[in-house]
């Protein structure tokens, strides 16, 4: 055999090797380093500096990368991905601004019985479905007469059938739900973004049957021309939206699962913008000259739960000393970082009903101590406290790589308690496991949490702190919590709801059922050539006012 | 010859049936339950019950198999939990993707391991021989998720010759090859290092023989001695072995097609293992369990022509 072809293979056997075992050097040691200012990252990130100036050319195209195929558009029938996606292509009753308020959508006003019984929805005139099907109140009540339809196999047809009387359109432009109980979440859980209740067209529903899945027609900024599925989903403008219409004239979402690609391809320019970023990622979206990070905190909430049913948990003084015995403030600076921010109390920061003056617990291991021999548990020979021959030694099952910083900070509640006599053994289960597992209730403590779109006083995690949901495991049962919150249902009255809600959370907080650490934050990342992003953090997708200018 | 032909044909349907049994049983013998992955959150126990009604997965268990066994026996896999369409439909708009990633993958491991394993063979002991070696056992070595975001950095985002991701079309264009490149090149390595030692010790085997000593001796030039004589003969094993390879990679790169956002049959079957889509599981492994009946068939009957002196009965 030749020399030559001989060398060319060890070349390309050398360059091989290379390409591999060179480039982790490369990535980390490009860019500048990291900003002094990196405390308050992107918080409201300041607009851009220059509006699209006349010479500045502004693309037609905005590229989008998301991380799962919907599968299906017909939002009816799916609680999976699509949802983030809907407001795209359709329109809901009700939509939200970034911050989470409530704004027209295709209801142009909307009116709350005083006993949250009945809900009337003033339709907008002159909307239309990409169809051309006029948009009006037959057309709402269709879908929602579609989702209460046991045929349909929609996500929420039980839920609907339970809460819906009837539902009667006066007019042509004018749709009132009569409740059988009183709700105050009916907007929350039913009809606003990211809910099911997004109205599609009732001509497509006929003509399209099951093939809706594929071609969803909605009046929504953006009409959908093509799908290749598991790969992109390709829009255009809707010339005849009612809202602002969309700045670019086509949208292009890139599915791509793997985060890293996806941080990847907003580098190399294939993509504007990548819509969910992890918090190890920050740090690589900050040092890039040419991206924008936006984050902002969701109405979620994170921290170690109690199972009440648990010998000393069952205790106030304990859950107490517990709550005294950690530094959350530090733990959560040091270990979520730019991940979240402290939580106060047991209600997300950003929902609307959230209690500024809740007064939290603090860090005061002298109390402590002091709390739990009050309580008859005294240090045992081992370090460990006991009563009546019970050791105080808890099980916190926590699970590692689901939330942010999750085994991280259970380890130091570990290791934190152990200082004040209090055994935890750490059972960690792999991200799926954690929610069943949970669900289960054989904990002693759980580290978990939520993530509710719907920042309302009358949602938020709350209803975890409810007598009879499957999800509250903790067996925590306040009777004037639960009364309190059979006024706040209904309750019509925003303002009489967010101080029912503050009542109802300082109760939940002096009962102490959790060590709240957190808030996550919803982190995005842009080009810096990529303007007027909508960033939210209820998870809808708005893009109408985005440009891309180069 | 086709008789061998008809009894491995005849073996698909026993395979696939048990195969189907197993996947049935493994997946309802899991833990979670599917129905609180698609519920609302704030779903009630009545609420899961009735969705487990209406999915039809309160029935007893044989009741569940029998219709889920004659369902697939009129070519009908149901439909998926997650995207309510068809997992016949599912798997079309995947297989294909796979396929051309395997194929690509196959063809370059091919084109880099059975050349390393000649010159290994040919120059035993030399600077060259122990290049290629350690070469394939770093190859072998190197995981792909590491090596899949190496290449995605060094290749796509420094060099900037190849596309992070994503399918670019067929792979007889050359944007289709331009995209297939990384990946392929990702899963190629490891298989490349397997052909290669696998090369090496079986023209090790064939260099010493009588026939290859005559060719020399007829005064036949090194190159064609050691590539049609040796080589054929060398030939059938790693012939088998890049069959498998190809099965292989036809559910075997899940973790490339990811990182890629490569849209093929790994990353719909993963999805499918987390959200448990039943249906859309089953569907895929039972195709899987089909191709590889098939594949190794195929590859027996290459290595008939190949090799005259094997015999199937």
């Amino acid at each position: 055999m030749p020399r030559v072809r001989l060398l060319t293979v060890v070349l390309i056997v050398l360059a091989l090797l290379t390409a591999a075992c060179g480039a982790p050097a490369t990535p980390p040691s490009q860019g500048a380093p990291q900003p002094a200012a990196s405390s308050t990252p992107a918080q409201q990130p300041a607009q851009p500096a220059q509006q699209p100036a006349a010479e500045a050319k502004v693309r037609d195209t905005i590229v989008v990368a998301y991380g799962a195929d919907p599968g299906t558009m017909d939002v009816h029938k799916t609680a999976g991905p699509a949802l983030r996606l809907s407001s795209l292509v359709y329109d809901f009753l009700i939509h939200y601004d970034a911050d989470g308020n409530r704004m027209p959508g295709l209801a142009e006003s909307w009116e709350v019985a005083p006993d949250a019984k009945s809900y009337t929805f003033h339709i907008r005139k002159g909307a239309k479905f990409h169809d051309g099907t006029p948009v009006d109140a037959a057309a709402v009540k269709f879908n929602f007469d579609r989702q209460l339809n046991p045929e349909t196999g929609a996500q929420r047809t039980k839920e609907l059938e339970a809460k819906i009387d009837r539902i009667e359109t006066p007019d042509d432009y004018t749709v009132v739900f009569y409740l059988k109980e009183p709700d105050v979440a009916f907007i929350g859980f039913y009809i606003g973004e990211v809910t099911n209740g997004a109205i599609i067209s009732p001509t497509a529903i006929e003509t399209y049957g099951d093939r809706l899945a594929t071609n969803p027609v909605g009046s929504g900024p953006w009409r959908l021309v093509d799908w290749t599925v598991g790969q992109q989903m390709v829009f255009e403008r809707n010339e005849d939206y009612w809202g602002d219409l969309p700045k670019a004239q086509r949208l292009v979402v890139k599915i791509i699962p793997e985060q890293s690609t996806r941080l990847v391809e907003l580098e190399t320019g294939n993509v504007d913008l990548v819509e969910q970023v992890d918090p190890e990622q920050i740090s690589i979206v900050e040092r890039n000259a040419d991206l924008q990070l936006w984050s902002k905190p969701c109405t979620c909430l994170y921290g170690v739960w109690f199972n009440l049913a648990r010998p000393g948990l069952d205790d106030l003084r304990v859950r107490q000393a517990i709550n005294y015995a950690l530094d959350v403030d530090g733990m959560v600076e040091a270990l979520v970082g730019d991940g979240g921010v402290r939580s106060q109390g047991p209600v997300p920061i950003e929902n609307l009903g959230h209690y500024p003056g809740i007064k939290e617990t603090g860090y005061d291991v002298a109390r402590a101590e002091q709390l739990l021999d009050d309580a008859g548990w005294r240090k045992g020979g081992d370090g460990i406290r006991q009563k009546d021959g019970v050791r105080m030694e808890y099980t916190l099952l926590t699970p590692q790589g689901r939330y942010v910083a999750d085994k991280e900070l259970s380890e130091v509640t570990q290791q934190m308690l152990s200082q004040i006599g209090i055994k935890v053994n750490l059972q960690v289960v792999e991200p799926g496991s954690i929610f069943p597992e949970y669900l289960k209730g054989e904990f002693d403590m759980v580290f978990i949490g939520g993530w509710f779109t719907d920042p309302d006083p009358a949602r938020g995690p709350m209803y975890l702190y409810l007598g009879d949901t499957i999800y509250n495991t903790f067996n925590y049962r306040n009777d004037e919590v639960l009364a309190l919150f059979d006024v706040i249902r209904g309750t019509g009255d925003f303002d009489k709801r967010k101080v029912l809600a503050h009542q109802a959370q300082q109760l939940i907080q002096a009962d102490e059922v959790a060590v709240w650490m957190y808030n996550a934050n919803i982190l995005a990342a842009t080009r810096k050539a990529v303007q007027n992003y909508n960033h939210n953090a209820i998870g809808f997708l708005r893009l109408n006012d985005v440009v891309v200018v180069d | 010859m086709w008789g061998y032909v008809t009894r491995k044909m005849l073996l698909v349907l026993p395979i696939a049936l048990g195969v189907a049994t197993l996947v049935f049983l493994i997946m309802h013998m899991t833990p979670e339950d599917p129905v609180l992955r698609m519920a609302p959150p704030d779903a009630s126990p009545a609420d899961l019950e009735r969705l487990r009604d209406h999915l039809g997965l309160n029935d007893p268990l044989p009741v569940q198999y029998f219709r889920f066994i004659s369902q697939i026996a009129q070519g009908e896999f149901g439909t998926s939990l997650r995207s309510q369409r068809p997992v016949r439909d599912e798997m079309a708009a995947a297989l294909p993707h796979t396929m051309e990633l395997a194929l690509a993958a196959v063809v370059l491991s091919v084109l880099l391991g059975v050349p390393l394993g000649v010159i290994s063979a040919t120059r035993r002991y030399s600077v060259a021989d122990y290049f290629a070696m350690t070469g394939a056992f770093v190859g072998i070595s190197m995981p792909s998720f590491w090596l899949a975001t190496m290449l995605i950095l060094l290749g796509a985002l420094h060099l900037g010759w190849f596309p992070p991701s994503g399918w670019g079309g067929p792979l007889w264009t050359v944007k289709g090859l331009w995209h297939v490149f990384l990946p392929a090149l990702t899963v190629a390595v490891g298989a490349a290092a397997g052909i290669a030692r696998l090369t090496r010790s079986c023209m090790l085997e064939v260099l010493h023989q009588d026939y290859v000593q005559v060719a020399r001796a007829k005064g036949l030039n090194q190159a064609r001695v050691h590539y049609v004589h040796a080589l054929r003969n060398a030939m059938p094993p790693v012939m088998t072995l890049i069959g498998l390879e190809f099965g292989f990679l036809l559910g075997g790169s899940v973790i490339t097609e990811t990182i890629f956002a490569w849209p093929g049959m790994g990353r719909l079957v993963v999805n499918a293992i987390i959200l448990h889509d039943f249906p859309v599981v089953q569907g895929v492994v039972l195709l899987y369990a089909v191709l590889l009946i098939l594949i190794n068939l195929v590859v027996d009957l290459l290595n008939v022509t190949l090799d005259p002196r094997i015999r199937y009965h």
